[in-house]
This record gives structure tokens, C-alpha cells and sequence, in this order.
């Protein structure tokens, strides 16, 4: 338990003594040494300046990464401390070696402050941008600076010419900081992400193995052939690396190259006298370096910049996709007059089609009754306005969506183009469609309640007065008959006015009902009407089920769903009726069925039959029969249900709490 | 002794029509065209049978068939309803079913005669 508790107290203080600045001063102090003694290992004699400068790039990498200030500023002393003893180390007098390490700490505190003004201390410099400030500010200003400092400096300790040493500290410098100061910058995570790591980590193996050879190849022998084109040996390989590494990569690969041209050239060097001509040669040595570090450089920093544009790309493109994702919506886009449109993924999944679509497939999705106001709402979109349509579609299994679609003309490269969203909009329309039947409901049961008590009085006075006259002995017989001819026809009022404004009742007292013989009853006083039709028909049952409920309300029911079938069925179908008893979810139940070989119901219309009024019978039909019978059935515990494919015919089935007579007649025999 | 028969209706014209038809089928019938009305008559005219309207001014027809059922339990109802919702009414109201038969509005009065015909026999078989 003491370890558990002290792990993380030990990872804190490390992380704690890391960074502070006791730790990170000295050893950015111990760097610039290193990278001093390194440096003035290189230096060719009479010259007093090294061909290259790493230190310059270190502390500049130092002072834009530390913070606070204190810690900066104590960094600076410590680097100065390095600079001295260095330059002390390697026989430079102390004077000389004092002062040249102020000039390089100054100049690299200037170089610092200006980066860290203009790309921020966490600044990525993984972009060509970045790079043209390091380039402008860190090479170019401060390290002019420091140069002219340099190598006044040079001139007045008798050192050696102002003009060479002025150029030899530049490029030297320039060197160190564009090698160095990249590798330690923080990057901005731009991954490469069609590579795999161990792939990644091979391919830089291959590349510095390539480096290495090739530069034992071209400078580690002297032949003529290989000197002359020797310099551009190195350029596909640093390009390599620029293009397929990131930024710090490429510049530590273009520092191994710097340290290993330099290594070998300057053991050639070593060979040339001539004060002038070896000035030249290390001049040009450096440039050559600076140019071989540039053109690794800008390679990678142009596709750390293409590769953070494809991915903002691909994050708007996920985004867009979530977006449309969360909204059920899918895209589209149509080229005005082709006979092809694209449909983004979701609208793939919502249309089932594919993403390149003809536009008369997508029609041919849309319901037959909505298509032509989709293609007007589009033709008249395409000839210059907004697009904005609702359709119902049916997908291959069978079912139907709502679909509402949005768009508009967007002119691009001089063609017209739609462009748009499909958004499924099923469940919103099924709550109106909800919402707009209770309602309707709701008003016509209200009316009902109203109506009923108004119109039944005078229909019972009506039919109470002639059924009084028709009590008269004088009566003419003519008289008596039409007075009969009234009463049934007041009859038939009030059998309808019954069906609409309230059920009938011939007794309100429920009782046992045999299901198999009332059935049976409806069937045959429908059997003439069928054999007119030339409908076969069949009644299967296991002779009586008992049902409770009023007997001429099942009748009523029976009869509403036979005389159905009857219209729904063509000459020479067949009606199928069966009686049953089932045990559904523990209760012991009748089942009714009725299946016809009619041309079935509509999707469309299946979930509306029970409504008041609806009807498909335009002539005949009152569109109460199937209200009424559902009522009916509700009421009577039990349920009406319906299954139709078109052109196959429809199912109707009634399921009733069976009766309980077992109990009932066994205590009667007793 | 004849089958005493009581019509209730505030439409006078059906309370009069009703009873008449009764009357000329036989019973002794006597309309009243509203439930106080009803009960007043109650005492001396003692009804087999009380026929009567649902949705009346004052005094409901489900008012009245409570207040017979404790003054003159022995006497049978027949509720005639224009209104399909009588059964829901008669639930709310607290008053079970029983012996009450609803007829929905407007009955032809010769089926009225055929259940009325079915009551009045139970009443000869039955001596109460």
C-alpha cells in the first residue's frame, strides 16, 4: 500500500523537478556546451568561425520554449556559462570567447522574442508559414544581428576579416537554427494517417541508411566523377523526407546530413592553405547545406499544411454527416436536366437507392398519387427557386415513409445544380395523422350526443302517431297501406339513425352466446347473395363455443364484415370462415375469422377502416360498418383485426373472451 | 286486475301517443309529462310497469328510476333512451342494470308491445 501511495508522489516530482527551472536552466547550459565543443571541433584554421553553429539553434529553441521569463532569462545565463567555457576550452582567449557568447546570447533572446511574438510559444511551425518566420525572423534579423556583431568582433581582436566571417557566422548560425529549432518545437498532431507506425519507423531506417551511404559514397572517396555531381546526390533523399516525414524528422535528418558533409568536408578542407580559397569553399559548403536543409524543409512544412486541410476537410465532411445523421436527413444533388441524381449515404438508407440514382427510379419510389406534385414542385425548383416538397414513398418490403425534401439552384462552374436534403419525416406526420383522427372522433361523438336526442323524439312521436292511425277500423284499405308503406319506411330511419347515433339494442341484458350458431345464422342468410356472386365459401368450426355479450350486437358485427367480404370479392372468389377456440396470453378466447380473395385493402387505407365515415364504397357505402363493428367488439372485451395484401385478399378476425359454461352446467345436471 | 302501465315523457305528445297505444292494446295506461309529475301519481295509481324517458327538464328519468326503485321496488322500468350513452349514464349514477331494460329511441311500438306482452304474462304467472 506504501508503493501504491508512492508511485504517483515519485512521477509528480519528477515531473516537478523536470520542469523547473533549477533542472532545465543548467541543462540548456550543458547543451549549448555540447553543441559548442562539437562545433569549434569543425573549425578550419586560420578561420576562427565553426561551418556550423548547432548551439545558436538550441538556446533559440530554449528561449521560446521556457516559461516564465525567470526561467528563460536563467537559461540564457546558464547557455552564456556554456558558451564561455566552451569557447575557453577550444583556446579561445577570454575576451574574445566573453564576448562572443554575450553576441550569442543576444542574438538568440532577439531571434526568441520575435518567433514567440509572432507564432506563440506552443506555435506549430509545421507549416510554410512557420517556416518563413523562423526563416525571416530567427535567421534572418537576429542572426543578422548577431553576425555583424560576431564579426566586428572578429575584426577587432584581429581575428581575422570582417566580410568572410560575417558570412560564415550567418550561414553557420542559419545551420544550427533551422536544424535544430524544428525538431524541439511542439507539433500540432497532424497524423500521418495512411501509414502504419512500424511502417513509418522502417521507411525512416531505409532513409538514413540511404544518407548515410550515399554521403560515405559521394565525399568518402575522392574521385573526380563522383565530386562534380556529388552535391546533388543528397536532394531526392532530403526530399523523400520531406514528403513523407513530418517537420522535426526532416530537420534531424537534415542535421545528420549537415554534421556528416561537414565531417568529411572539412577533412578535405584541412588541406587548403589559401586564405581566400578556403573561404569560398567553407562558404559555399555552407550554402550548399542550407540549401540541401531548405529543400527538405519546405516539403515537409507544404504537406504538414495540405495534410491539416485534408483533414479539416474530412472533419467537415464527418460533420456534415453527423449532423445529417442526427437529423434523419440525408443529402442530394442533381445536375438541372440530367437524367441521374447523387444521393448521399443517409438518403441512400432512406430511399433504398443507389448513390447514383436515376431520377425516374426515384420517382418510381414516390406513391403514384403524390409523384407528379414532386415532379412540379421540382420543375419549377429547377427553373429558378426554392425547392420544398412532402411525399410518401414505399420502400421494397413494402412499407411507407414520409419524406419531406428540401433544396435549391446553385449555379457551379456555369451549370445549374440542385442541391438538397431528404428528411424522414414519418413519425411527425403519423402524430398529426393521429392527432387529426381522435379529433375527428372527438366531433363526431359530439355530434352524435347532440343530433340523437333531437332527431329520435319526433322519430318516435312520428312513428307512435301511425301506428295509432293505423289502429283506426275505418281506415281505407288504401289508407292502410300507405300507412304501412310509412311505418316501414320509418322503420328503416330509425334502423339507421340507430347505426349512427347509438347502437342497437334489442336487449340491453347480455347473455350466452353460441358463436358457432350465430355464425352460422349470418351465413345463411347471406347464402343466396353468395351463390348470386358464384362465391364459394366454407365454414370450419368444432361445434359450439360460448361467448357473453347481446347477441344481436355479434349478429350486427358477423353480418357488417360477411357483407364486406361479399363486395370486396370478385365473381367465382372464395370466402373462407372459421370458428375457433384459442388460448392467447392465458385467456381462453373465440376466434372469428373471414378471409375473402379480394383485391385486398391498401397500406394506405388499413389503418383508417375503423374510422367514422371512411369508405372505400363510394355508391353504397356509409363508412359506419366497420366503426360500429369495432365499437362493438371493444366493447365487448375483445378485439377486431384486419390483415390485407393487396391482390390477395383480406383477413378479418373478431377475438372474444370465451364463456365459462363448464362451471355453469355442471351445477345444473346435479 | 290489468297490467298498470306508466309513460313518462316531457314531450307530451309521445307520453300521449304512447299511452294511448297501450290503452287500446289492452293496458291501463296513463302518461305524465315529467318525473315529479311520475311519482306524485305513484301512490294511487300503483304501476306494474313505469316507461320512461332519459333526458328530462328537473327531475332526470335516471333520478326517477332511483327514486322507484325505493319507493316501489315491485315495479319494473323501461328506460327510452335517445341517447346511446343511457347505459354509461345509469353506471354513473350509481344504479345497476337489473331489472332496468333500455330501449334506444325511437322503438317501433310494436316491438314495444312484444316485450311489454312477455313482462305482463310473467306478471299473471306470477302472482305477487
Amino acid at each position: 500500500m506504501r508503493d501504491a501511495g508512492k508511485n504517483p508522489d515519485l512521477s509528480t516530482t519528477l515531473v516537478r523537478i523536470t520542469s523547473s527551472a533549477a533542472f532545465l536552466a543548467p541543462l540548456v547550459g550543458i547543451a549549448f556546451l555540447a553543441a559548442t565543443l562539437t562545433a569549434r571541433f569543425f573549425v578550419v584554421a586560420p578561420l576562427v568561425v565553426a561551418p556550423v553553429w548547432p548551439a545558436a539553434g538550441v538556446l533559440m529553441l530554449a528561449l521560446i520554449r521556457l516559461t516564465p521569463t525567470r526561467t528563460a532569462l536563467f537559461a540564457t545565463l546558464c547557455a552564456f556559462l556554456g558558451s564561455v567555457v566552451g569557447n575557453r576550452l577550444t583556446g579561445v582567449a577570454p575576451l574574445p570567447s566573453f564576448v562572443f557568447s554575450i553576441v550569442n546570447c543576444v542574438s538568440a533572446l532577439v531571434g526568441a522574442a520575435l518567433l514567440r511574438n509572432s507564432l506563440g510559444q506552443q506555435a506549430p511551425v509545421n507549416s510554410i508559414r512557420g517556416l518563413l518566420l523562423l526563416t525571416v525572423y530567427g535567421v534572418g534579423v537576429a542572426n543578422a544581428l548577431g553576425a555583424t556583431c560576431g564579426a566586428a568582433l572578429v575584426k577587432l581582436f584581429g581575428l581575422g576579416q570582417f566580410g568572410p566571417s560575417w558570412a560564415i557566422w550567418w550561414l553557420s548560425n542559419a545551420l544550427g537554427i533551422l536544424t535544430i529549432v524544428p525538431m524541439g518545437l511542439r507539433w500540432d498532431t497532424v497524423r500521418i494517417r495512411d501509414r502504419s507506425r512500424i511502417r513509418l519507423i522502417l521507411e525512416a531506417a531505409i532513409l538514413s541508411a540511404a544518407v548515410v551511404v550515399l554521403i560515405f559514397f559521394a565525399y568518402g572517396t575522392g574521385s573526380a566523377a563522383i565530386s562534380l555531381v556529388r552535391p546533388f546526390l543528397v536532394f531526392p533523399l532530403l526530399v523523400w523526407a520531406g514528403l513523407r516525414f513530418t517537420v522535426p524528422l526532416s530537420a534531424a535528418s537534415s542535421l545528420v546530413l549537415t554534421l556528416l558533409v561537414v565531417l568529411f568536408g572539412v577533412k578535405e578542407l584541412g588541406t587548403i592553405g589559401d586564405y581566400s580559397a578556403l573561404y569560398s569553399r567553407v562558404v559555399s559548403m555552407q550554402t550548399f547545406m542550407l540549401m540541401a536543409v531548405f529543400s527538405s524543409l519546405i516539403p515537409a512544412a507544404a504537406s504538414a499544411d495540405r495534410r491539416r486541410a485534408e483533414r479539416e476537410v474530412q472533419l467537415g465532411k464527418e460533420e456534415f454527416q453527423f449532423a445529417l445523421q442526427a437529423a434523419s436527413a440525408g443529402s442530394w444533388s442533381w445536375k438541372v436536366g440530367s437524367p441521374t441524381a447523387t444521393l448521399g449515404l443517409e438518403s441512400q438508407q432512406l430511399l433504398g437507392l443507389p448513390a447514383t440514382t436515376l431520377l425516374e427510379a426515384f420517382f418510381e419510389r414516390i406513391l403514384p398519387e403524390d409523384r407528379d406534385h414532386v415532379r412540379k414542385d421540382l420543375e419549377t425548383a429547377a427553373a429558378g427557386g426554392n425547392y420544398s416538397t412532402q411525399f410518401r414513398i414505399q420502400l421494397p418490403d413494402g412499407s411507407t415513409r414520409w419524406i419531406e425534401a428540401r433544396g435549391r439552384l446553385i449555379v457551379r462552374d456555369d451549370e445549374p445544380w440542385m442541391y438538397g436534403i431528404n428528411h424522414d419525416i414519418t413519425d411527425r406526420k403519423r402524430a398529426e395523422e393521429a392527432l387529426i383522427r381522435s379529433e375527428k372522433l372527438a366531433s363526431v361523438g359530439r355530434l352524435a350526443a347532440t343530433v340523437a336526442h333531437e332527431i329520435n323524439n319526433p322519430l318516435e312521436l312520428v312513428m307512435n302517431s301511425v301506428y295509432l292511425a293505423m289502429l283506426d277500423k275505418n281506415l281505407s284499405p288504401q289508407s292502410r297501406e300507405q300507412l304501412s308503406t310509412a311505418e316501414q319506411e320509418l322503420e328503416r330511419v330509425a334502423q339507421l339513425t340507430r347505426q349512427t347515433l347509438g347502437f342497437y339494442r334489442e336487449n340491453a341484458t347480455p347473455g350466452e352466446i353460441d358463436a358457432t350458431s350465430l355464425v352460422g345464422d349470418v351465413l345463411k342468410m347471406y347464402a343466396p347473395k353468395l351463390t348470386q356472386r358464384n362465391i364459394k365459401f366454407s365454414y370450419e368450426h368444432n361445434g359450439s363455443v360460448h361467448i357473453r355479450g347481446i347477441a344481436g350486437e355479434i349478429r350486427q358485427v358477423v353480418s357488417n364484415i360477411v357483407a364486406n367480404a361479399i363486395d370486396a370479392s370478385p365473381e367465382g372468389g372464395r370466402l373462407r370462415v372459421r370458428t375457433s377456440s384459442v388460448r392467447l396470453n392465458g385467456n381462453d378466447s373465440v376466434r372469428l375469422t373471414f378471409a375473402d380473395t379480394g383485391e385486398g385493402i391498401r397500406p394506405e387505407n388499413i389503418r383508417r377502416i375503423f374510422e367514422p365515415f371512411f369508405t372505400t364504397k363510394q355508391s353504397v357505402g356509409t363508412g359506419l360498418g366497420l366503426w360500429v363493428s369495432h365499437e362493438i367488439v371493444h366493447r365487448h372485451n375483445g378485439k377486431l383485426r384486419v390483415r390485407s395484401r393487396r391482390g390477395q385478399g383480406t383477413v378479418f378476425s373478431i377475438l372474444l373472451p370465451r364463456w365459462e359454461r363448464e362451471a355453469v352446467s355442471a351445477t345444473e345436471t346435479r | 286486475m290489468p297490467f298498470r302501465i306508466l309513460v313518462v315523457d316531457d314531450e307530451k305528445g309521445i307520453a300521449d301517443t304512447l299511452a294511448a297505444i297501450l290503452t287500446c292494446s289492452g293496458y291501463e295506461s296513463l302518461p305524465a309529462y315529467n318525473a315529479q309529475q311520475a311519482l306524485a301519481v305513484l301512490p294511487d295509481f300503483r304501476p306494474n310497469l313505469v316507461i320512461t324517458d332519459v333526458v328530462m327538464p328537473g327531475m332526470s328519468g335516471i333520478e326517477l328510476v332511483r327514486e322507484l326503485q325505493t319507493r316501489s321496488p315491485q315495479t319494473t322500468v323501461m328506460l327510452l333512451s335517445g341517447n346511446a350513452a343511457t347505459e354509461d349514464l345509469l353506471t354513473t349514477a350509481g344504479t345497476t342494470l337489473g331489472q332496468i331494460v333500455v330501449l334506444p329511441k325511437p322503438f317501433p311500438p310494436r316491438l314495444l308491445l312484444k316485450n311489454i306482452a312477455e313482462l305482463a304474462r310473467d306478471f299473471v304467472d306470477s302472482p305477487a
